[in-house]
């Protein structure tokens, strides 16, 4: 018994004493760029020339200082960047914990609430100005007309989504959007031009009836197209027939543009069936697989970064892309942004000054272009982001040309400081109407007015 | 038919449906070995393919290398065993008090308690967290530990159940010899409760294990994470190694599914006694 006793505590000590203490190797590990010194000079001449770019005019004053890192997207990249930049800076030591996107907001809620939050962070764009209206993030506007920063130099739309009340609370870091893509091979099957995707949501309805097979029980092999697949809200298809969400805080959704997005999204699906689409739509979400990487959707939309996931799932998937079609092929043409900026906190002017520095970089040319080129991720800095094609040729011409086109359309979802969750509504509405529940007119006006009685709540309650 | 033949063919019939509905079971497990055994073109591929053509059990290497596994697995252990003593310890008292002394008031406190358990932790998240903050706590392990050296309301109430099962005369009759409470305790109910007590050590380990959301709000040093976040490394914003994910899952889910089947007997009877169902 002793000896049991004794081997049992052995043991624990050994499970202590690993937990208890770090080793500089493992640590060390994780941000290793392993790269050839070759390599690290010509960066370190980079890194240079965009430090000179940003910095023009203004001399930090701290001396040695710790600063916090959050990330969420573009982890390995952002580490790799944070060397870099200590390379650099031996001043500044960066801190940086990457916390799975999943779990991001899980995180950083309580740590804003308590005040823990770290020094600099991603935060979703479009979330900026409901911390800046919490007194949660600082405001940055000062610190970077100070720097020279120049707001021509990133996409206008996530700049917006950076600032409250004028001034500038984050820095656009990096965005998404969503593109059209179709299965080219299906395409030439049905005797459709695989070069000529659908521009109309009329033509992706004629396309759809001639893409969507079944087999002999009347079960759908194939199906053309549907809007809830994919990464696809029914926003980006309402914008895309001219429809607009909010005039100011008050909803107007609910209007005849909305109600024929519904109506073709709905045409569409009665090519095949709800209950078709729902027996698929079970099976894809189960086994955790993409219908269009499989080749059984022939179109979808999905982010900019799908052609990575295709590379890994499906390498030999002809696939085409093109921008998202519209009600009349020529306007209101639109796409959905996300993405992330770089918010602020104030833990002591040294701390924050180095970290709005870092920012900067984070935000420069040269850190833009190393994003871009490792993760093929949109990036906000718009010189950066022109080399795209330069970088990841093997996307193809039709892919730039999408990105291209899509970039000065696609926009961000309406900031509603009241009640931020009332895209939750018009999902909801949406879906009533898909499934043949209610008519367009019943769904979208119970959720408009659903949305008019929350803001009044709101406001009632913050009085 | 004789009844010797009827007793077969019904005990082929019953073993039929139990294996049938065993598969049925067995299905996501099987689908989760499968899938850590394909290269990821399989994973997407259509038909499933349930048996994958080459069977890569580098998957499984290439997942634990994905993260700093033995050092989660340490940190884990660690969080899971003082859990564990500090769940025992607590509930072992609390429950003993509420459950075999008499004391004013002693009804309306463990009314008092039960209702805890009506609170969601999502309500009481950001206040804890503050809390913790103002302690000084956050970053360290102390917020994952302390609590459990406080009580679970759940646990106190399945000792106190098993504790009032116990007879009293066995403590009377020790009180009669002489003997202490505290003896009483310790040297002749405690031991009289081992199911109950290994119901609580194998929940607490279960739930230390599992636990996520803990790790994820009050740890910022990745050296200090826990294993169940090393599976967050394959979840990218827009893209998942499903295989790799898989064949780490399955690893971790080992040591849970092997501390069950071994103390199934007292698990059970543990439940039973106390008329706790899940």
């Amino acid at each position: 018994m002793k000896k049991k006793l004794m081997a049992l505590m052995m043991v624990l000590a050994m499970i202590f004493s690993i937990a208890a203490c770090g080793t500089e190797e493992e640590t060390g590990g994780d941000v290793d760029s392993g790269d050839s010194t070759e390599g690290q000079s010509s960066e370190e001449e980079e890194a240079e020339q965009g430090e000179e770019e940003i910095k023009e005019g203004y001399e930090p004053t701290y001396g040695e200082v710790e600063i916090e890192f959050w990330c969420s997207s573009n982890t390995d990249a952002c580490q790799e960047l944070a060397e870099r930049y200590m390379e650099e800076h031996p001043n500044v030591t960066i801190n940086v914990l990457a916390v799975s996107f999943w779990d991001y907001e899980s995180k950083l809620i309580p740590a804003l609430a308590a005040e823990t939050a770290p020094d600099i962070f991603q935060g979703g764009l479009g979330g900026a100005p409901g911390r800046a209206s919490a007194e949660q993030i600082v405001n940055i506007q000062e610190a970077l007309e100070i720097r020279g920063y120049d707001e021509s130099k990133y996409l206008t739309t996530a700049l917006e989504e950076c600032k409250y009340e004028g001034d500038l609370y984050a820095m656009p870091f990096v965005t998404d959007t969503r593109l059209f893509y179709y299965n080219k091979d299906a395409f030439a099957e049905v005797g459709l031009d695989p070069e000529q995707p659908p521009k109309t949501w009329e033509e992706v309805y004629e396309y759809t009836k001639l893409l969507t097979t079944f087999d002999e029980n009347g079960n759908v092999e194939r199906l053309g197209f549907n809007s809830s697949l994919g990464n696809c809200w029914p926003w980006v298809i309402m914008w895309t027939y001219g429809a607009e969400l909010f005039d100011g805080e008050t909803p107007v959704f609910n209007c005849q543009e909305t109600y024929d997005a519904a109506e073709m999204m709905k045409q569409i699906q009665d090519v095949y069936g709800y209950d078709n689409y729902l027996a698929f739509s079970e099976v894809a979400s189960t086994m955790s697989y993409s219908p269009f990487i499989s080749g059984e959707l022939a179109m979808v939309i999905e982010m900019e970064s799908f052609p990575n996931t295709i590379a890994t799932y499906n390498p030999e998937l002809n696939w085409g892309v093109a921008t998202l079609p519209t009600v009349d092929g020529e306007n209101y043409h639109s796409s959905w942004n996300g993405g992330q900026g770089l918010e602020f906190t104030n833990h002591g002017e040294d701390r924050l000054n180095a970290a709005i520095d870092f920012g900067l970089y984070l935000c420069s040319d040269e850190a833009q272009e190393y994003i871009l080129e490792r993760d093929s991720t949109f990036v906000c800095n718009l010189d950066a982001f022109a080399k795209g094609s330069e970088y990841h040729p093997e996307y193809g011409e039709q892919y730039w040309n999408a990105m291209e086109e899509t970039a000065p359309y696609s926009k961000f979802i309406d900031n509603h400081l009241a009640y931020p969750g009332y895209n939750a509504d018009i999902a909801v509405a949406w879906d009533y109407v898909m499934r043949g529940e209610k008519t367009c007119e019943e769904a979208f006006s119970e959720a408009e007015q659903h949305v008019i009685q929350e803001t009044e709540n709101y406001h009632q309650m913050n009085e | 038919m004789s009844k010797k033949y009827r007793k077969v063919v019904w005990k082929i019939a019953v073993y039929t449906i139990l294996i049938i509905g065993a598969l049925l079971f067995l299905f996501p497990v099987l689908w989760m070995l499968s899938t850590a055994l394909k290269d990821p073109q399989e994973v997407m591929s259509m038909p499933p393919v349930m048996i994958p053509k080459a069977w890569r059990w580098s998957n499984f290497v290439d997942a634990l290398n994905a993260f700093p596994f033995l050092r989660y697995l340490a940190n884990t252990l660690f969080i899971v065993v003082v859990n564990s003593f500090g769940a025992l310890f607590s509930a072992s008292l609390v429950g003993y008090a509420f459950g075999r002394l008499k004391w004013p008031g002693r009804d309306i406190w463990f009314m008092i308690l039960i209702g805890t358990m009506m609170l969601p932790g999502i309500v009481t998240m950001i206040p804890t967290f503050i809390m913790f903050r103002n302690l000084g706590w956050i970053n360290t392990y102390l917020p994952l530990l302390v609590p459990t050296f406080c009580g679970s309301a759940f646990n106190i109430f399945l000792m106190r159940q098993f504790f009032r099962t116990i007879p009293m005369d066995l403590s009377e009759s020790a009180k009669i010899d002489g003997c202490s409470e505290i003896r009483i305790f310790g040297q002749i109910i405690l031991p009289l409760c081992k199911p109950a007590l290994l119901t609580i050590a194998i929940n607490t380990f279960m739930g230390a294990w599992n636990d996520y959301m803990g790790p994820l709000l009050y740890l910022n040093d990745t050296d200090k994470y826990t294993i169940t976040y090393g599976l967050r490394a394959f979840q990218m914003q827009y893209d998942t190694d499903w295989n790799l994910l898989m064949a780490a899952s399955l690893v971790i889910t080992l040591p849970t599914l092997i501390l069950f089947f071994t103390c199934q007997k007292y698990f059970v009877e543990g439940i039973t006694l106390t008329g706790i169902k899940g």
